[in-house]
């Protein structure tokens, strides 16, 4: 009896601890984030996709979270003493690219929301897609390439320095974000086809009629 | 007249009964074996025990075909390398193919053991090698770093070494073969055995000593390959020399090497005796005592050629294959025979005919009709009588090339994806060009004719061998190209036969495919797929298709300048339950356009769903899907009693099988009728030819 309620509290501890570590892997996941010093001041930046996880087809797009880093504790992004930007808009621009396709999408501040950033599109096709982020912060001219990942994980912990270009270094990396997928594996009860496969179709189709 | 289209009709109909109504009779193929590979273990790979108490007394593994027990053997060793075997393998039952060693279970302790077997193959004399890995005492999973990148590795030897060893007795046998049916029978009804016996005195030089030569290369070549299989099974230099000395004279190879030996001296020996039998010894003449002693000596060099190729074809992919054994060796056999009536006899009339052509006209002129007297009358002859044997050897080699094909390649999956499939195009490449120029050869000889048949009727006598001779140099330079084709053709049939063809690498056993697959292939211990997505394919490798530890292999399929460049590739596991996954796997690239990894992805049975994704530079990345259901070890293990037996036949293996015998059926018959239609051309061409050149075979 007295094994039994050990084994029954050694259980639930340790469900709480696994329930809190996949907690946290899973808000690390959703975006990948840098932390960059940017005209000798640091500030976090945040990038991934609106609405993960994210399917074809779906409105979606790139955002960005940007925020000063807590002086006494730089590395902790959500450290008390981080301060969000606002009005970056004017200056930041998102290129988003999948493929050989590239296209510039302005920025806009989300509602009630300030620091946060996003570029609507809708993702047409099951790929990688690129987001670049580039414009001035601090008066200094940034350019940063996110790229999202195929491949799940803890994503990137690295606290390493790299200077990036002039008054740019990048001093810490967490996580990543995932890439958009085919609704293949969720639609229900019918298989989904996408838009673009319709075009590809419709095409197919086309191109025989005209052959017979 | 020696060739009778009544007759070439029942030898086509023979052979097309013989080798193609079988077919349509033939219970589907339920089992397909190749080299001794494992069909299951006692102790299964990657499998775990707690204590050392349950590690077994004795391991045996059951393999595919019956392994030579002298040979062969199961080693098992500790993480330092020491045996922990008895050094005690021997067989244990089945049909001679469950090879079990005992263990010094004292010696146990907790660890990592790896046992690693190695098998020369009674049935077909081919050498396979593996090991796999199984941990005592260490919980519920191997310790890290403990554990090999591949756990479990079955490998069959394949040796370029010994394809190339193997190349002068494919080579050596056709020549031999080739030479000697068309010594024995090209000159056939010539009339007057006088002349008869001048040409082959003529001739005798460049016959017999080419001959002589090939046949010490041919028993050189046939040493060779047990210095080489013994290289490849052992471990130390004492283990070397002790296992050559096995394989020469205590081991079914050993058998056939020393038939091959004995072979290869009645060959040189007959051939030399054939040489001083047609010798001149007076005024250009032989004795008829002589005579009669010439052609026993082709006949038994007929018959040495004969037993080397036999002992080719008996030890053959064919001699693996569970059902139907015994037909694949006489298809082999028969296959073998014709190539090398049909090749040898090209060669023997480049080699041997072509330059003795004037000399021949110069010793029968006055002793036979002006026109036959001519080099050109002489080469249009011979060259109509070899197109009369070569068309009907097109056919035999087309139909019984088509039911070997049929036998060891089941589906166009294995055809495109395996080096068997692969090797056996190159083959098939090489082989048109050789048809195409024996058909052109065929017109060149019609259109000969016709200036011939000119000539005679208007009685132009062209008394100039030189100017002759200078006309049919278009005729040699193809005949020679025609003939280094035909050398090619030989040296890639020297690697298939060092090839394992695709059905000797599985057990046979299809687990369930996704009917959306376009083309895909699952076998117990490989599950070969092939995938498309934006018009590209690629093939995906799981191996072994056990649960446990697997390589996964992504080929990407095509010509890489259009379809572009990759830079990575990963693989998404997730049970179709939902019960585990998703896992991720990266894969590690092994060149342009192969990626692998190895790792215990798939660790349960059950259905599997797997999402590919090709990364490309500056295209949209390639993501492929498929499932799969994958079984436990224990579970092929279990299947694999069922391996002899025809009544489980499983139903996707069916329908892949009966979707190549129509088209090989059809496809023998579409050669059939082409060799036929082509064979009754060339005899009406040699009737006119004998006709005009006033030969009867009643002349003498």
């Amino acid at each position: 009896m007295k094994n039994k309620f050990r084994l029954m509290i050694l259980t639930s501890l340790f469900s709480i601890l696994v329930g809190g570590f996949s907690s946290t892997v899973q808000d690390t996941w959703a975006h990948e984030s840098r932390l960059y010093n940017i005209g000798n001041k640091d500030y976090w930046i945040t990038v991934g996709s609106i609405g993960e996880p994210v399917y074809v087809d779906d409105k979606s797009g790139a955002e960005a979270f940007i925020r000063t880093a807590d002086p006494s504790n730089p590395l902790d992004r959500n450290a008390n003493g981080t301060k969000m930007i606002e009005g970056l808009e004017k200056d930041l621009k998102f290129e988003v690219s999948a493929g050989d396709k590239k296209k510039i999408f302005e920025i806009e501040p989300a509602f009630d929301d300030p620091g946060h950033y996003e570029a609507f599109f809708y993702p047409t096709i099951e790929t990688t897609y690129n987001y670049r982020l580039f414009g001035t912060i601090n008066n200094v001219t940034v350019n940063f390439d996110f790229q999202c990942q195929t491949t799940e994980g803890e994503g990137n912990q690295d606290n390493s320095t790299k200077q990036i270009s002039e008054g740019v270094v990048q001093k810490a990396q967490r996580g990543g974000f995932g890439c958009i997928t085919s609704r293949t594996e969720v639609s229900f009860p019918e298989p989904y086809v996408s838009n673009n496969e319709l075009v590809g179709m419709l095409n197919q189709t086309k191109v025989n009629s005209t052959s017979n | 007249m020696p060739f009778k289209i009544k007759s070439l009709f029942v030898v086509t109909t023979l052979v097309f009964l013989i080798i193609i109504i079988p077919l349509f009779y033939l219970p589907e193929i339920t089992t397909v074996k190749g080299h001794a590979i494992p069909d299951s273990y006692t102790l299964e790979p990657n499998s775990l025990h707690e204590k050392s108490e349950s590690f077994p007394s004795s391991i045996s593994i059951l393999f595919s075909e019956r392994p030579e027990p002298k040979i062969s053997h199961i080693h098992v060793t500790n993480s330092e390398g020491e045996r922990m075997d008895n050094n005690d393998f021997k067989i244990t039952g089945e049909n001679d193919r469950r090879g079990t060693v005992t263990v010094d279970k004292n010696r146990i302790r907790d660890g990592i053991y790896s046992i690693s077997w190695s098998t020369l193959s009674l049935d077909d004399g081919h050498v396979a090698k593996g090991t796999y890995v199984v941990g005592v005492g260490v919980g519920s999973s191997l310790p890290a770093g403990t554990v090999p990148k591949t756990v479990t590795d079955n490998n069959i030897v394949y040796s370029p070494a010994m394809a190339i060893v193997k190349i002068p007795i494919v080579v050596g046998e056709v020549y031999v073969l080739g030479f000697v049916f068309s010594q024995l029978f090209i000159w056939k009804d010539i009339p007057k055995q006088e002349l008869r016996n001048i040409i082959h005195s003529l001739l005798r030089r460049r016959f017999t000593n080419s001959i002589i030569v090939i046949s010490i290369v041919m028993a050189i070549a046939a040493t060779l390959i047990p210095v080489f299989q013994s290289t490849t099974i052992s471990e130390t230099q004492s283990d070397y020399f002790k296992n050559l000395v096995l394989l020469y004279f205590e081991t079914t190879n050993g058998i056939a090497w020393l038939i091959r030996i004995i072979s290869c001296f009645i060959i040189a020996f007959a051939a030399y005796y054939y040489g001083r039998a047609v010798t001149n010894e007076s005024n250009g003449f032989i004795y008829a005592r002589s005579r009669n002693k010439g052609t026993i000596l082709l006949f038994i060099l007929l018959t040495g050629a004969s037993i080397f190729i036999g002992t080719n074809s008996f030890t053959s992919h064919s001699s693996s294959i569970a059902s139907w054994s015994q037909l694949g060796n006489i298809a082999d056999f028969a296959h073998s025979i014709v190539v090398s009536i049909w090749i040898g006899g090209l060669m023997y009339i480049l080699y041997v005919l072509l330059p003795n052509v004037i000399t021949i006209s110069n010793n029968i002129s006055g002793k036979m009709q002006q026109i036959i007297a001519q080099p050109k009358s002489i080469l249009i002859l011979i060259l109509s009588r070899f197109s009369v044997v070569s068309t009907i050897c097109v056919g035999v080699v087309g139909i019984t090339g088509l039911f070997l094909a049929w036998l060891h390649i089941q589906n166009m999956d294995e055809l495109l994806l395996s080096d068997y499939g692969r090797t056996l195009i190159v083959k098939l490449s090489l082989i048109l060009p050789v048809v195409i120029l024996g058909g052109y050869h065929q017109f060149w000889i019609s259109r000969k004719l016709k200036v011939l048949d000119f000539e005679r009727v208007n009685n132009v006598n062209d008394s100039s061998n030189t100017n002759s001779i200078q006309r049919f140099s278009s005729l040699k330079t193809s005949l020679k190209i025609e003939c280094i084709l035909a050398l090619g053709v030989l040296c890639v049939a020297s690697f298939l036969t060092v090839t394992n063809p695709p059905t000797a690498s599985q057990n046979n056993e299809i687990v369930q495919l996704n009917p959306n697959d376009d083309m895909s292939s699952a076998v117990q211990d490989e599950l070969v797929r092939t995938l498309e997505t934006q018009g590209i394919h690629i093939s995906l490798v799981i191996s072994p298709f056990v649960t446990g530890f697997n390589n996964f292999t992504v080929n990407i399929l095509g010509n890489t300048e259009s379809i572009g460049q990759f830079s990575n590739s990963s693989i998404e596991f997730r049970k179709s339950d939902l019960s585990l996954g998703p896992i991720f796997a990266n894969l590690a690239k092994n060149n342009e356009t192969s990626y692998s990894v190895n790792g215990g992805y798939l660790s349960q049975p059950g259905v599997w769903d797997i999402k590919v994704t090709v990364k490309r530079p500056n295209s949209y990345d390639l993501n492929y899907r498929t499932s799969f259901t994958v079984n436990k070890s224990g579970e092929s293990m279990h299947d694999q009693h069922h391996v002899d037996s025809p009544e489980v036949v499983d139903d996707d293996n069916r329908n892949q099988t009966s979707s190549l015998t129509p088209l090989v059926i059809g496809l023998s018959i579409v050669v059939t009728i082409l060799s036929t239609y082509f064979c009754i051309n060339a005899l009406k061409r040699l009737r006119t030819i004998q006709q005009n050149l006033g030969l009867n075979s009643h002349q003498e």
